[in-house]
């Protein structure tokens, strides 16, 4: 009895194949140039895009006007079954690494690629975005999606002669029950971040108490699960750059030119 | 440094000028003597720039890059770069003559501007905004080299003549300014999300700047596969080169002076 080989049928060559990739990049990078036009002219549909997660979007604004949102969705597909085709290419090249290793750099981008997708599907699904939580200092927000509570310990406004704000110094800290799990300094390009969570001020506002006002701290609150993977395939997309351009330079040296099929 | 600016930016642009005039005096003479003066012009231009781009560094603490004229400045720069790599690797001489020619318009559009380096806002106090913006315009530069690749490419097709590189030559530099442009701009595009993620807390924006970069970023990988399928090699890929180009236009200035976007130009 013939033993088959899961790779060696049409539908794994299919799945595998360079035009399936031609194919479906160009159909999504069409799609998207077409139905991205709609995004400046229609903010009341899509202004709110980064300020949820993608998934929560699709089902509470994008059902609403599915005659402006389908491209959204239906590029997802095709960015989608790209990935697919970039992994089967992946799993591919794993199989004759001996022979391919040299193809290591290409590979590690396709990885790379992969791993964002995932993780930016993750993060659409089982992420959280909050804007606009003003706090006092002293005062705490419950996670119950961490099990723990961000507490703003102190604050400090920095502005530009105008009063605009130009700077945000906080310090946060995160408990969990009474035990400190982290304590940060936030300022610009320096938020909270702790395990997906990421704590960003953004702005600030001035409340009356006791006769004065005192100033509160505005944050943005986001959790993404796939964070963390998000940064892993960028590693990888990072290395397989720097390696297929090292590797570029040593084939052209070599006058080993291996580009037509 | 401010009287010394504009006499280095009006010199590095007469010099351009100068080299692309020479060019073209070569495509017709082909003289040897004016093709080796057209390419000292145009590296004494690119010191003088360098030189200018420098000093406005140092004065400003950080790369100056934050407004129209910065960002004009240094993408001639990164054109300039980018023209020089491929003389000094295949002596292209007047091949690259669209590069320089987009050069000095970007550079000539911007000397009217007002040069004054705005102070740097905290949120751009980064070295992944230097990085972000620096791999950007390199990966464009590339961008518009595969464009003037493509452009001649189509020409050599029809003409057959002996005053441009063959077309085998013509396809090779065609790939690689798109290989280098793509390797350049994913690398902008993984600083950038990174830089998004810790100032936005999100690595993503759905803003029209963050789509389209994405989509020239897609665009460029789905070209880096087309060179191996026979069909897209040639006239197909030097037709993609153009296309892309336009792709990357319309993400630089296109969205930047015409659109509402996180990544304004004035």
């Amino acid at each position: 009895m013939t033993k088959i080989s899961l790779y060696d049928n049409k539908i794994w060559k299919f799945l595998c194949s360079l035009k399936l990739t031609i194919v479906l990049a160009s159909a999504a990078t069409l799609l998207a140039i077409g139905g991205s036009v709609l995004i400046p002219f229609n903010p009341q549909v899509f202004g709110s895009l980064d300020s949820m997660p993608l998934g929560v979007w699709l089902r509470q604004v994008a059902t609403r006007q599915p005659g402006l949102t389908w491209w959204i969705p239906v590029g997802g597909m095709l960015v989608i079954l790209l990935a697919v085709n970039t992994l089967c290419c992946f799993i591919d090249w794993l199989r004759f690494i001996k022979s391919r290793w040299r193809k290591g750099g290409e590979y590690l981008i396709h990885i790379g690629f992969v791993l964002i997708l995932v993780a930016f599907l993750w993060g659409s699904q089982a992420g959280i975005r909050s804007e606009q939580n003003g706090l006092l200092v002293g005062q705490s927000i419950p996670l119950p999606q961490l099990g723990v509570r961000l507490t703003l310990e102190a604050f400090e406004p920095v502005l530009a002669p105008g009063g605009r704000p130009i700077e945000m110094l906080n310090t946060l800290a995160l408990y969990r029950g009474e035990e400190l799990v982290k304590r940060v300094q936030t300022r610009s390009n320096a938020p909270l971040i702790w395990q997906g969570l990421v704590v960003i001020p953004t702005s600030y506002g001035q409340t009356p108490r006791g006769g004065r006002y005192i100033p509160y701290s505005i944050l943005t609150i986001n959790y993404d699960p796939g964070a963390k993977l998000a940064f892993a395939g960028a590693v990888a997309m990072g290395c397989g750059v720097l390696l297929t351009l090292i590797s570029f330079y040593r084939k052209r040296t070599r006058g080993d030119r291996p580009d037509i099929v | 440094m401010i009287n010394l600016q504009p006499l280095l930016l009006y010199g590095a642009f007469a010099a351009y000028l100068s080299a692309i005039l020479l060019y073209l005096f070569h495509l017709v003479l082909a003289r040897n003597w004016v093709r080796r003066s057209a390419f000292v012009l145009i590296m004494g231009g690119y010191l003088l720039q360098t030189f200018c781009l420098s000093l406005r560094w140092i004065e400003a603490g950080y790369l100056p890059v934050t407004n129209l004229f910065a960002t004009q400045l240094f993408f001639s720069w990164a054109l300039a770069t980018t023209y020089i790599y491929f003389e000094l690797r295949y002596r292209i001489h007047a091949a690259g003559l669209f590069v320089m020619l987009c050069n000095l318009l970007l550079l000539g559009s911007a000397l009217p501007r007002d040069p004054t380096i705005p102070p740097l806002i905290p949120a751009l106090d980064t070295p992944l905004f230097t990085f972000h913006v620096a791999f950007s315009f390199v990966g464009y530069a590339f961008f518009a080299m595969a464009f003037s690749m493509g452009v001649l490419y189509l020409m050599q097709y029809r003409l057959q003549t002996t005053s441009l590189p063959d077309l085998a030559l013509l396809r090779k530099l065609n790939e690689e300014a798109v290989f280098l442009g793509f390797c350049l701009f994913t690398l902008c595009m993984i600083l950038g999300s990174i830089w998004a993620y810790v100032a936005w807390g999100y690595y993503f924006s759905w803003n029209i700047k963050g789509v389209w970069s994405a989509l020239v970023w897609l665009f460029y990988a789905g070209m880096c596969h087309a060179k191996f399928i026979r069909r897209w090699q040639g006239t197909g890929y030097a037709v993609l080169s153009i296309v892309g180009f336009g792709v990357v236009l319309f993400t630089y200035l296109g969205i930047g002076l015409l659109m509402s976007s996180n990544h304004p130009l004035d």
